[in-house]
């Protein structure tokens, strides 16, 4: 059977119609000229989308490069405009902010859950220009409060493995194990905090969370001494958990 | 009509999604490329060579879609992995680097797959690109555009069978330049 040019390009883009794939299919196993005709168009045509699609993606960041310039500091009175076009952004922020905190109320108020599990969900997250991408940190955090934990994990760690030296990365990687409840995995990255000036605190925190949630009696101590410290930002919470236990 | 989604606006090479995975992910690559013994014109590979590899995947039937978010992590895996391979290849080896990169996991391990096959696209191209300018246009007509050989024939101003036999020459010569 002869299969013209364009019914081979056809059965290697996978546009031919079902017969005709079908046809070349049962031909290609035994006939080797066909199966080198085909082989040849495969590569030719992988090659040609190939090139294609480079060439769009450095239009693509010939856009970006353009976008980036438009947006540097180095602008013309940047500060001026953004101020302004911030300020509806800040309105919906503030009432997204209300209506998350009536919503945390009124959730703890008609649900029973231990007193714990509401605090094991996690560090809120670093505020955040709403929807903004603008640069890695807030893409991730973004992806951290909406709860694309997955895409904020991939982020987190290459940013952590990029500057090693800053904690932070580290710190809301510790809470995305927190919050995908892996308390073995989140145990070990909060224990590795405990040296950095920065997470020490969060870190002793989350640990005796941990410990409380597994049971383990020496972490009602911490949580009182937690408790009784006045300069310890989560000596409110630590009482809260002890008046309900 | 619904939105499509970030996946489908790729596979049909869509302009807008690579304006959307450049906003959204090139910044984390340049900085993580950066970050690693990297600067900016290396980070603009890396990033490039994982789209074309993500794209091909896609095309082969090789990436399974979950969602698009899934889509963007795994678009980064792919440019970390290429560029702790292309750093091991500078021979400046960073311990931390090449630890972290011991401790795989199964996603991982599918994005290391990817970037293996990047090596082969991106020798592909090249191939394409040494092609005569004749050439690279007789094949992206018929093979970019779904042109016939009548309609190449009338815009290259060949014969049908003159447009035949160019465009078996330059697919001749392009397997040639792959095989090198």
């Amino acid at each position: 059977m002869n299969f013209s040019e364009e019914n081979i390009r056809d059965y290697v883009q996978g546009l031919a119609s079902p017969e005709l794939m079908a046809a070349i299919r049962a031909e290609v196993d035994k006939n080797p000229e066909l199966k080198e005709k085909v082989d040849l168009q495969t590569l030719a045509n992988k090659a040609v989308h190939i090139s294609r699609l480079k060439h769009k993606l450095d239009a693509a960041r010939g856009r970006f490069e353009e976008n980036e310039s438009k947006v540097s500091p180095n602008t013309v009175e940047p500060q001026k405009s953004r101020i302004f076009s911030m300020k509806p952004l800040l309105a919906i922020a503030a009432t997204l902010l209300v209506a998350m905190v009536l919503s945390i109320v009124i959730i703890k108020t008609y649900t029973k859950e231990s007193p714990i599990d509401s605090y094991l969900a996690g560090d809120p997250g670093l505020p955040t220009l709403m929807g903004s991408h603008s640069d890695s940190l807030q893409s991730a955090m973004v992806d951290y409060k909406s709860g694309n934990l997955d895409q904020a994990e991939v982020v987190f760690k290459l940013l952590s493995e990029a500057h090693p030296q800053d904690d932070t990365y580290a710190y809301y990687l510790a809470n995305i194990d927190l919050k995908k409840k892996r308390y073995d995995k989140a145990y070990t990255a909060f224990s590795l905090l405990l040296s950095s000036q920065k997470y020490k605190i969060h870190a002793q925190w989350y640990l005796t969370l941990i410990d409380l949630k597994n049971g383990k009696k020496p972490a009602l101590d911490d949580l009182k001494r937690i408790a009784s410290d006045p300069q310890n930002i989560y000596a409110r919470d630590a009482g809260k958990i002890l008046d309900a236990m | 009509m619904a939105e499509l989604s970030l996946y489908e606006l790729l596979l049909a090479q869509d302009s807008s999604a690579f304006d959307l995975l450049y906003s959204k992910y090139y910044p984390t690559i340049r900085l993580y490329v950066n970050g690693n013994s990297g600067n900016d014109d290396e980070a603009q590979d890396i990033f490039q060579d994982g789209i074309i590899a993500l794209w091909n995947q896609m095309k082969c039937g090789k990436y399974s879609h979950e969602s698009d978010n899934k889509l963007g992590s795994y678009l980064l895996t792919i440019c970390k992995f290429r560029w702790l391979e292309r750093v091991k290849s500078y021979g400046f080896r960073n311990k931390v680097m090449m630890e972290q990169n011991n401790n795989l996991e199964s996603d991982d391990q599918t994005a290391l797959q990817s970037m293996i096959k990047s090596e082969e696209i991106h020798h592909l191209n090249e191939s394409f690109s040494k092609l005569n300018q004749k050439c690279q246009d007789i094949l992206t007509l018929f093979f970019y555009e779904q042109k016939s050989f009548a309609e190449i024939a009338e815009i290259m101003g060949y014969t049908e069978r003159s447009a035949k036999n160019e465009k078996y020459r330059c697919m001749i010569k392009l397997k040639e330049g792959f095989n090198k």
